[in-house]
């Protein structure tokens, strides 16, 4: 099929990078930490830095889709609130009132998170897509009204003891790996077969890398970006029970700036704001260099002004070496 | 060659690679002053990269340019602008939300004593200068509402009012009419006399026979010659380009023209077009003429469901069908292959294989889960099939020549063996030996008792290809052209009010 | 499916890099986690404890200072790493008395001892808690102005909570209302600041306007305290009383001024030292108990005291507050 062949192609930096490249600086980041922290590789520091990641995984899973539609979402963290206390809370209710046992009284719970954010994120998909307003402005909408009713719901209180459904977020399944990991590592199956396997997936991409293009060929641009942020709204409303269930009772002030860090992470690992692109491993690397470069420095005792400086410069650098090799392959 | 010290710009042993292209090998010509030099070559030959070497936007890996006899190179388009040099792009490239005047002057606005931007000055300027070229455009228009045509003028017409030394045009008539086309030749010559040096890319002989004074033909990155144009000949030019004889610039038609397949009736939309009414048979290819503005491309859009019609209905094999979306037409094997494949064919970011399966995914392949192996497959044969050049069917769409991308375009429509293709300017900004390859295919395509709708703005291609032509006025057939009435006076006579054609703008 | 190889393969790689072997410290390490750098009461109690720790168990353990950024999974966080960091002893200054509750008992689980100070968990007695009582230390300064007669029957006062569904926030509300109910003074508002001046301001700037017949106003702690002395000051109603807990350097400052009315002391040295010497006990393998303090109402012949031995003031720096 090609015509003329390069005689002597040298492999250049920027070729393996645009390749594997976020993943390079993951491994390179672990063997550094690992270097500066003797218990970084520890077990028990690995589970948590893995836990710590989960809901922001989950919730990342769901902005990469989005992303690539070249759409967002600023409510993630609200909505986490949200759903988070509403799915307690009817636990609570469930078993504490009306004696319900426990694992059907967690299923409903679960359903009822994703229900709660199903009817935000369906409204705001179809503000975004009839109404051609834009996601950045209406997600945040959502996110003040969210946080009202998050508020509002719990009556401005923390509601306590709810019971048996914080095991969701705190056990381990087998006395060893904590349940919010397993439930991370679905969700990235889930979202990584989606993305490569499925149609659905690569109309996803058609309509970030040209929506017009998309509709010429006979696709329901809406109808996609509207999917996009129904199966979101499954990510967050999952993630909302498994963050509130790790905090151990609902508290409607939590959560915030959840999306970002989701955000963050999808970007890092290579997702374009402009769409067209992304994918289910790089946001799953994405978010773990964050979360890891988040435990080395408390591990290291980094005083939390720092923290924030130096979380700030890694992150620029992570981009910038990704827009210079992508900026690389365009040429 | 002459002595590089007459020449205004001279390349020496110029070489530039891509992954896995070797765009440019050891390029060496010069162009002389004051004169009209055209560069022709296959898409790929290497003409665009050659305009961006000197532009600035690419550097060469080896070699030397010469401008006014001094080694030159351009850190950026802005440098070479300053140094005299102006360009006019072959894939235009607007800021959709710009209005006309700011993109006028867009990197060189005028400023008011107190820094800021003088809309006014440059007002009056651009109408002042716009008028002197009896041109007429609306300043405050977005450019996202020009068509490809008026925004192409508007390029040129931004070249040449900078006073530059040597002006390169790739591919400047690509959408313009026979009308706009002489308008760009006058100022050309005007150019000329005022011993400014024009480098001229196109693939239209007749433009480059009758503009330019001398021609240089590059092949796979390589130079083949230079000559004076009237020392040569098409013929001639047209095999160094290819490299083997060219017998024929249009193919015959081999196969029979049988019964009615489609019947399109009563389309009516308010303020575009009305009493559409016309028959397409088997096996043959109708042309659609008229001036840009008419209404063409809209109701092709309206047929296959892109965009909304008051009234009309389509008759397929004699039983009514109804198209209220793409798909629906997809599915009754309808297919629009649309006029501007940057906005509405292509995905650039996007890999070949992706662009070419994607109405397949849901047309050939129903399941929801992909058939990777299926569309692997189905990619490979098609990029084939139309000859797509490629390093591999992973690279990126932007990354290909304007009649590679075209292709693919072609290529995501034809994955789905439609019945009848309506083709929107297909072979625009397109090289010689790639467009005979989609005349033979659109031949083959008819030959299976399959139809086209040929939209051409391309008045040779039009006449060359059609087996009938119906000519479009205003939104209205002003008339129809069976074979034997086929000339380019009657279907003129027929398309235009009979004065200037101005453009409108929105 | 490339790049997912690449992940699971280089992990598996790395894991197998983890052949480094830990530090042996000599001393023990205790980690001190501040339930924000903004609260400065809490901050100011982490500062207490590693300056008395370095004075007093240098030669038993050192200390590592943490923000918790006010965020409960932050702090959440901050707990599992300390432990997977091996740590021997967690301080915590409270911020929730729910959310840490697993982390704490998997850390005690895991060997490491845990402190709760200026608060306590609900985690059925796994941590040590060093506490006061929120309903005396606003009783305290309810019952003093009801001797003094600025409350009666019928008074309009206005209160500022802290940060509802926490348990001092909750407490100081509870034991402000017992009293001003018993008396049948008018309660016109009852607002959250969040204990923070910034959220203070507004919120009783719009009282000057809404509510212009509050004449007392009780605020859960003196930061909020101060953004409501500031919101009056500039409405020129100095004739509004102010009354609030804690009685860090601002409000010292602010009682001087007569600003404040008067403030309440938490036995802040309690929390920080008990803290301190539990710590010790437990290093040492022996027993400790919980520690209930007692708080102290200070007014302007108190504010001194309070100076010198919380605040660490001179009789120099003392004498210039007063000019």
């Amino acid at each position: 099929m090609s015509t003329r062949q390069l005689s002597n192609r040298k492999v250049s930096f920027t070729e393996i990078y645009s390749k594997f490249g976020i993943v390079l600086v993951m491994i390179a980041f672990i063997i550094i930490f690992s270097l500066m922290s003797p218990v970084f590789l520890s077990k028990i520091n690995i589970l948590n830095v893995l836990t710590q990641a989960s809901v922001v995984t989950i919730i990342g899973c769901g902005i990469t889709l989005l992303i690539i539609t070249g759409n967002t979402d600023l409510s993630a963290g609200s909505m986490v609130a949200l759903s988070g206390c509403v799915a307690l809370g009817t636990f609570k209710n469930l078993t504490q009132n009306n004696m319900w046992a426990d694992i059907p009284a967690g299923i409903v719970a679960v359903i009822v998170s994703v229900l709660v954010c199903l009817a935000m994120y369906g409204s705001a998909g179809l503000i975004i897509t009839k109404l051609h307003t834009p996601a950045f402005i209406v997600t945040l909408g959502i996110s003040t009204a969210a946080r009202g009713l998050a508020l509002m719901y719990t009556k401005g209180r923390v509601i306590k003891n709810i019971g048996n459904i914080v095991k969701i977020g705190q056990g381990r399944f087998l006395g060893e790996v904590p349940y919010p990991i397993l439930f991370m590592i679905l969700f990235v199956i889930v979202t990584w077969f989606l993305l490569g396997r499925t149609r659905f997936g690569r109309y996803i991409y058609a309509v970030g890398g040209n929506s017009e293009a998309a509709k010429a060929a006979g696709i329901n641009t809406d109808n996609v970006v509207l999917k996009c942020y129904i199966f979101h709204a499954i990510c967050v409303g999952v993630a909302g029970v498994l963050f509130m269930a790790r905090l151990n009772s609902a508290q409607p002030s939590e959560g915030v700036g959840l999306e970002f860090d989701a955000i963050t992470g999808t970007i890092i690992g290579g997702a374009s704001l402009a769409g067209g692109l992304g994918s289910a491993s790089g946001t799953v690397v994405g978010c773990m260099v964050i979360a890891m470069i988040a435990n080395i420095l408390t591990l290291k005792g980094v005083l939390s002004y720092y923290q924030q400086i130096i979380t700030g410069i890694i992150i620029v650098m992570a981009v910038v070496i990704d827009v210079l090799t992508k900026g690389a392959k365009r040429n | 060659m002459s002595d590089k010290n007459n020449a205004l710009l001279s390349f020496r042993g110029i070489s530039k690679a891509f992954p896995g292209v070797q765009a440019l090998n050891d390029v060496s010509f010069d162009i002389q002053s004051g004169c009209v030099h055209a560069i022709v070559g296959e898409n790929g030959a290497g003409k665009s990269t050659l305009l961006k070497i000197i532009n600035g936007l690419y550097k060469a890996d080896s070699g030397e340019v010469f401008y006014m006899g001094k080694p030159f190179r351009s850190t950026d388009p802005a440098h070479a602008l300053r140094e005299g040099i102006s360009m006019i792009y072959q894939e235009l490239n607007i800021i959709p939300e710009m209005t006309v005047l700011d993109n006028m002057y867009l990197g060189r606005e005028k400023i008011t004593k107190q820094g800021l931007v003088d809309s006014k000055a440059m007002r009056i300027e651009a109408e002042k200068y716009l008028e002197s070229l009896g041109l007429s455009f609306n300043l405050n228009a977005k450019m996202k509402n020009l068509s490809v045509a008026e925004a192409q003028m508007l390029e040129i017409v931004k070249a040449i009012s900078i006073d530059a030394k040597i002006i390169l045009m790739d591919e400047p008539t690509s959408s313009l009419t026979e009308n706009e086309v002489s308008f760009l030749f006058n100022k050309i010559k005007e150019l000329k006399e005022n011993g400014i040096t024009v480098v001229y890319i196109s693939h239209k002989m007749d433009e480059v026979f009758e503009i330019s004074d001398y021609i240089t033909v590059l092949r796979d990155g390589e130079h083949i010659g230079t000559q004076r144009t009237c020392d040569t000949n098409v013929a001639n030019i047209i095999e160094m380009m290819v490299g083997r004889k060219m017998d024929e610039v249009y193919p015959e038609r081999t196969g029979e023209i049988g019964d009615v397949i489609m019947r399109v009736e009563g389309f009516q939309r308010q303020g575009v077009y009305s009493d559409i009414s016309f028959e397409l048979r088997r096996g043959e290819i109708l042309g659609i003429s008229g001036l840009i503005g008419a209404g063409r491309t809209e109701i092709a859009r309206s047929i296959v469901g892109l965009d909304p019609k008051d009234a009309g209905e389509i008759y397929l094999n004699g039983k009514k069908i109804s198209i209220k979306t793409v798909d629906d037409a997809i599915s009754h094997g309808i297919v629009l292959v649309p006029e501007d494949r940057r906005r509405q064919g292509l995905n650039l970011i996007g890999s070949v294989k992706d662009n070419i399966s994607l109405v397949a995914l849901k047309h050939v392949y129903k399941k929801a889960v992909l058939n990777r192996k299926g569309i692997d497959e189905l990619s490979k044969n098609m990029a084939e099939e139309l000859q797509i050049k490629a390093p591999s069917l992973n690279t990126l769409l932007e990354k290909l020549s304007g009649g590679n991308q075209q292709k693919t375009v072609l290529g995501k429509w034809l994955a789905v063996n439609p019945l009848i293709l309506f083709l929107d300017e297909p072979t625009r900004g397109i090289d010689v030996g790639t467009k005979y390859e989609i005349y033979k295919l659109m031949r083959e395509i008819c030959e299976h008792g399959n139809a086209i709708v040929l939209i051409d703005s391309d008045m040779e291609e039009l006449i060359g290809m059609s087996d009938r032509i119906l000519v479009i006025r205003e939104g209205r057939i002003a008339g129809e052209l069976n074979y034997e009435q086929i000339n380019a006076n009657a279907i003129m006579r027929l398309a235009a009010v009979g004065g200037k054609n101005e453009h409108k703008t929105a | 499916m490339k790049k997912l190889l690449t992940i699971l393969l280089s992990i598996a790689l790395v894991l197998s890099l983890t052949l480094v072997t830990a530090e042996k410290a000599e001393l023990k390490r205790v980690a001190f986690i501040v339930k924000g750098y903004n609260d400065t009461y809490c901050l100011m109690i982490g500062d207490i404890f590693e300056k008395y720790a370095k004075e007093k168990y240098s030669d038993l353990y050192e200390v590592t200072m943490f923000d918790g950024e006010i965020n409960n999974d932050t702090i959440n966080n901050i707990i599992d790493t300390c432990v997977a960091n091996k740590f021997d002893v967690i301080v915590l200054t409270q911020n929730d008395p729910d959310t840490p509750v697993a982390n704490v008992k998997a850390a005690v689980e895991a060997g490491v001892k845990v402190i709760i100070t200026v608060g306590s968990i609900n985690d059925d007695g796994e941590s040590i808690y060093i506490d006061s009582d929120p309903i005396q230390q606003a009783s305290l300064l309810t019952t003093y102005a009801i001797e003094q007669g600025i409350v009666k029957e019928g008074t309009n006062v206005a209160i500022l909570r802290g940060i509802d569904g926490t348990f001092h926030a909750d407490g100081r509300h509870d034991g402000f209302i017992k009293d001003l109910e018993a008396v049948g003074a008018n309660v016109v508002d009852d607002q959250t600041a969040n204990w923070s001046t910034s959220e203070a301001l507004p919120i009783v700037e719009a009282w000057l306007i809404s509510h212009p017949e509050i004449e007392v106003i009780f605020s859960a702690n003196d930061d909020m305290a101060l953004g409501a002395i500031q919101a009056r000051n500039a409405a020129d109603r100095k004739d509004i009383k102010v009354f609030s807990v804690d009685a860090n350097e601002l409000g010292c400052q602010a009682l001087i001024d007569g600003d404040l009315y008067a403030t309440v002391a938490q036995d802040t040295l309690g929390y920080a030292h008990g803290a301190a010497d539990t710590a010790a006990k437990l290093l040492r393998g022996e027993e400790a108990d919980n520690i209930k303090l007692d708080s102290k109402l200070i007014l302007l012949e108190d504010v001194d005291e309070i100076l010198k031995v919380v605040h660490g003031y001179t009789d120099e720096e003392i004498k210039k507050l007063y000019e």
